[in-house]
């Protein structure tokens, strides 16, 4: 016994030596990196043995769950052709040897089973490299919401990988023309299941979502007069906020969801105020010559960024709410407008005309003040809004003719227009579900 | 017979000037045919003979279009580029230069200067890798024969240039496994502050990376990025003789998301 120990130990000794020798000095700092897209497979979605002529849901729920993950500009999914998915779903049953030659870092596998009305949705996600399995839960959604289905799994597997909510079951709002009038509708991410929110009154504009994405603010001509008034985010009856004469525009609510920053002009020149929740004014903002407009708060609800035309043209400028002291963001360019801080507070994106009288959507940072490009060469682009997660921007293009929604990564890097049909403009992104 | 000798008949006269007149004429003949072939010939000759006046194969008017060097005026905004530059190529990354050792009680030496740096030799070793008897000569060139008692100037714990040549080796393994690296987009934020990893690996002669082995950032993805960076860094440049030893028996480097400072 005492010879095998000290031999035990021997060879334990030896390792150790060996594992130290092998790893040597720190003779440099390997630092930074291009940043790619994470190598994800997502094979088709299977179907238990006892939901098998639901075929088409199946592929309907693979389709936009991929169609998710693609679109958020974190995953580059692999080939369905580049892969055979002949194993099994869960733990030991999986050949990670077959995925890791597939070039494949993460991996999706999902099965559903019909149970009365309701989809049973099996989860099973993987680190490829270590084998390790990340999620393995079961979902359940309506049958007759397939599409949810596909983002809530899709919500899933972002947040595996990611460590971060997903945003693929958020909603964005968004002005379409409709039949000579303009209305504001919400739709999910991709484009799908479009509902509209306001009827009558002509023109209905500029929507922002409450902080509990149960309401929109908006701006309405109803009453022959550009007022603010507040709806259900499913709609219903407008409840009138601010019908002070001249503009009521612009209303955006603060992140506790207690206040509204909006442009007014009933003192002749537009200028920022802050309202209550049911339209009395807490506070003038601003007072200047210039027109003040277009506020957007920060995500602790202490400044607000906004356009002034103060300078000479419209440029962004920040607002301490408190003390009232402002200054001036944006020195290039001589056109900078519909400003959107960041839900992480460090960029405001906003749109900018450049020297060749291009409309793009730039993004500032707030600390350092370094402005970078989002969009280049590829017709206007305005109007940016964050997702709530702050990876994505929403803004509008015309790099196809007809002003469609671009759904885009902070960089640019990863652009997808949505499709659709008719003009869209203002696009807000609403909040998380609750 | 001198008178018949000088009497010459008017028709016997008009023969012989005929005669003289028709030789002439012969002669001024084949002088003009002879003139006018020469002239012909050179008319012929003279185009290819001589270099055209305008070679049609050259543009007439020669021009270099550069771009004027005004600076772009620091109001506009930015601009993407259009093609993202060419990453730069590993070999290509500035090396530290080292400067000729100093000899305060000499004059300076006008050929110190043409001394090779450490970044020469390992281009040189790595131009000449099957003859790494150049690599000697090179050091040679710096620091001069050994002798047994050391050089006055020199460093107590060996040659100094040996250390210079495997830092600036080590450099460029260092870019060359960074230049592969990717990072996983679906990193957070914080975690492309946070993360370090400490990337441990084994150089073999040909340069080749063996026992790669990754001390966890606590991100398993991260951890995969690196080792993956280090497969495809494989092979690195082959190490110089001074860099062997460490290169053979492992070196580890430093690795984060961004910056590891």
């Amino acid at each position: 016994m005492v010879r095998f120990s000290l031999v035990a130990l021997f060879l334990s000794a030896t390792v150790f030596a060996t594992t130290a020798r092998a790893q040597g000095p720190i003779v440099g700092d390997v630092e930074g990196g291009e940043f790619r897209a994470f190598p994800l497979a997502v094979p088709d979605t299977r179907l238990a043995p006892s939901s098998q002529d639901k075929k088409g849901d199946a592929e309907l729920f693979s389709q936009v769950m991929r169609g998710d993950l693609d679109m958020s500009g974190a995953f580059q999914l692999l080939d369905k052709k580049s892969f055979i998915d002949t194993d099994g779903l869960d733990g030991a049953e999986v050949r990670f040897e077959d995925w890791r030659n597939a070039a494949a870092q993460g991996l999706v596998k999902t099965r559903l089973t019909l149970q009365g009305s309701d989809y049973l949705i099996d989860l099973f996600i993987y680190e490829v490299a270590s084998g390790k399995q990340l999620v393995k839960k079961t979902l359940t959604m309506p049958s007759a919401d397939v599409r949810s289905a596909g983002h809530a799994a899709a919500d899933e597997v972002f947040r595996a990988f990611t460590g971060e909510p997903g945003v693929f079951r958020t909603r964005i709002a968004v002005v379409k023309k409709v039949q000579g009038e303009k209305h504001v509708f919400t739709m999910d991410i991709d484009g799908d299941n479009v509902r509209q929110v306001t009827k009558g009154g002509g023109l209905n504009l500029l929507p922002a979502w409450s902080p509990d994405g149960r309401a929109i603010v908006f701006t309405s001509y109803r009453y022959d007069n550009p007022d603010l008034f507040e709806i259900g985010s499913s709609g219903g009856e407008p409840k009138p906020l601010s019908r002070r004469p001249g503009l009521n525009t612009g209303g955006r609510v603060s992140p506790d969801g207690g206040r509204i920053a909006v442009t007014l002009s009933q003192d002749g020149n537009s200028e920022l105020y802050l309202l209550d929740r049911t339209g009395n004014v807490l506070k003038r903002l601003t007072n200047q010559w210039g027109i003040d407009t277009s506020p957007s708060w920060s995500p602790d609800g202490k400044q607000v960024a906004f356009v002034s035309s103060r300078s000479g043209h419209p440029d962004l400028f920040m607002l301490e709410v408190d003390s009232g002291a402002t200054k001036r963001l944006t020195f290039k360019g001589t056109y900078n407008q519909t400003p959107a801080f960041s839900p992480r507070g460090t960029l405001i994106a906003f749109t900018a005309r450049d020297e060749r009288n291009v409309f793009d959507i730039f993004t500032l940072n707030v600390a350092t003040g370094e402005i970078k490009r989002v969009t280049q060469g590829q017709g206007n682009n305005e109007e940016p809004s964050f997702s709530p997660n702050g990876r994505l921007l929403v803004f509008t293009t015309t790099r196809n003719k007809a002003k469609q929604l671009v759904i885009s990564t902070v960089d640019g890097t990863k652009q997808t227009v949505l499709p659709s049909l008719g003009e869209h403009t203002s696009p807000a992104w609403g909040p998380f579900p609750r | 017979m001198s008178a018949t000798n000088l009497s010459v008949s008017p028709r016997a006269a008009a023969i012989t000037l005929g005669q003289r007149q028709s030789r002439l004429l012969n002669i001024a003949l084949v002088i003009s045919v002879v003139a006018h072939v020469m002239l012909f010939g050179a008319w012929m000759l003279w185009p290819t003979s001589t270099k055209t006046a305008v070679n049609l194969d050259e543009a007439i008017i020669k021009t270099r279009l550069v771009k004027l060097g005004k600076p772009r005026d620091e109001k506009l905004l930015p601009r993407l580029p259009t093609s993202p530059p060419p990453p730069p190529r590993p070999d290509d990354k500035p090396m530290p230069t080292v400067e000729p050792p100093k000899t305060p009680d000499t004059k300076p030496d006008p050929k110190a200067e043409t001394k090779p740096s450490a970044a020469d030799i390992l281009d040189k070793f790595k131009t000449d890798a099957e003859r790494p008897k150049d690599l000697s000569d090179l050091i040679k060139d710096r620091l001069g024969e050994p002798t047994d008692e050391g050089r006055a100037d020199g460093d107590k714990d060996g040659s100094a240039i040996d250390g210079e040549v495997t830092a600036s080796y080590f450099a460029r393994v260092q870019a060359r496994i960074q230049n592969s690296m990717e990072v996983s987009s679906v990193l957070t934020d914080e975690e492309r502050i946070r993360l370090r990893a400490v990337l441990c690996v084994k150089i073999a002669e040909d340069g080749s990376l063996s026992d790669i082995t990754v001390k966890t950032s606590g991100s398993q993805i991260y951890d995969a990025d690196v080792r993956a960076a280090a497969g495809r860094a494989s092979p690195v440049p082959a190490p110089p003789p001074p860099a062997r030893r460490q290169a053979g028996e492992g070196v580890c480097f430093n690795a984060c998301p961004k910056s590891c400072r």
